[in-house]
């Protein structure tokens, strides 16, 4: 394995992200769920569209 | 704080159910399948499961080449208006995908999965992957190859804009597009985000010839037929994590037909390739002893293939992970023989 070589780009991207990219960071006053089925069943209550984010934990 | 409440993109946030999803386990892949080599990516959609657009994607420069908050937000407001589309029933509604679940995927059961381990985007790809090899079924140039870059067609999009073109050449600029047009459509499929666009564009089949690309100027729709270049789909594979891609730690460039007659070469179809680089990493796995200047001009005996026009590439779509291999050479003049041993990536947790 290139394990320098992936752990390289594994912290690479998480600067490049953190850092360079704002929408990684939580955003303090919109709700957000972590539980798919609950954002579907949320979006029938509410009759509102979903914007769902799929990221790998650090 | 990034998006109060108060905000443009906290207002358009707050008009949407947000999820932020970190565990694939019991999602539906097959429903939201995207290139599992992105570390971050979004889907607007509904209560109905209905996917209005998705938001994301990278290439091999960046994992943030095309995240932008001012393209999010034109994103955000599209889906707002989509989703009202929808709930008017004008929107046609899309034939839900077959669903594909982690459980399904039985290396991802055997090593992930049971273990209790994270199961991880791009796991799900490279299982994929795996699976694909072991059942003859991995076609390379769809399956490794994913994700083509439109800058090889010569679009170069106003990131913060969306889909708004910022530069063109090369193919894009023989089709007539220009800069200000807004991409609309690949081959009749409607996208509004760079992740659809590049979605649909690796959809496209790698044999193609041409692709219609429609365009908005100034509100009117246009279509334009772009003449794929060789190679199109050819992209860096260096930032992906998988298993299925033979490492061979050095670049070369295609010789020219005159250096190929020159070395008294294969011409025609001949993927003789002069070194260029040669990574470090091939000193430190033993992989080879290649430097820069050599020529390659044959693997295992091959001298000529239909697609690869360098050796590596002729490597890496020909054989698999932790092959060896023996190149024919020319150094310094001299024609000699050495192996190659592939590399294969293991990066599972």
């Amino acid at each position: 394995m290139r394990k320098p070589e992936a752990l390289f780009s594994t912290v690479l991207t998480w600067v490049l992200l953190a850092g360079a990219s704002p929408l990684l960071a939580q955003d303090d006053e919109n709700r957000w769920l972590d539980n798919y089925r609950e954002a579907i069943q949320e979006a029938k209550r509410t009759q509102k569209p979903i914007f769902l984010e799929f990221r790998c934990e650090p | 704080m990034l998006s109060p409440t108060d905000s443009p993109r906290g207002k358009l946030l707050s008009q949407y159910v947000c999820a932020r999803i970190t565990r694939m386990d019991g999602i539906d892949v097959g429903l939201f399948d995207r290139d599992w080599n992105n570390t971050l990516y979004y889907f607007m959609m509904n209560a109905d499961e209905q996917i209005y657009m998705r938001y994301g994607g990278r290439d091999a420069r960046s994992p943030d080449s095309y995240l932008n908050l001012s393209s999010l937000e034109r994103a955000l407001e599209k889906g707002l208006e989509l989703d009202r589309q929808y709930q008017k029933g004008e929107l046609k509604k899309a034939d839900r995908p077959k669903p594909l679940f982690p459980r399904e995927i039985p290396l991802l059961v055997e090593r992930t999965i049971a273990r209790n381990a994270c199961v991880e985007c791009h796991l799900i790809g490279d299982y994929l992957n795996v699976h694909r090899e072991q059942d003859g079924k991995l076609d390379k140039l769809t399956h490794m190859y994913r994700s083509p870059d439109i800058r090889t067609l010569g679009i170069e999009l106003d990131v913060p804009k969306g889909l708004v073109v910022k530069e063109v050449r090369d193919a894009a600029a023989a089709a007539g597009m220009t800069p200000g047009d807004r991409l609309a459509a690949i081959n009749g499929t409607p996208v509004w985000t760079f992740g659809d666009l590049q979605y649909h564009y690796d959809e496209v089949n790698r044999n193609a010839e041409r692709i219609q690309m429609t365009v908005d100027r100034a509100g009117t729709l246009i279509d334009l037929s772009i003449a794929l270049p060789e190679r199109w789909w050819w992209t860096d594979l260096t930032f992906r994590q998988w298993t299925i891609e033979p490492r061979v730690y050095f670049d070369s460039v295609s010789l020219t037909d005159q250096e190929k007659r020159d070395q008294n070469l294969v011409e025609r179809g001949g993927f003789a390739s002069k070194v260029r680089r040669v990574d470090m990493f091939a000193e430190m796995t033993k992989s080879h002893e290649l430097r820069v200047g050599d020529i390659v001009f044959g693997v295992d005996g091959v001298q000529r293939d239909e697609v690869a026009n360098t050796a590596e590439l002729f490597i890496k779509l020909r054989k698999t992970a932790g092959e060896t291999v023996t190149l024919d050479v020319i150094r310094d003049g001299k024609r000699l023989q050495m192996k190659l041993k592939s590399y294969k990536m293991s990066f599972r947790k």
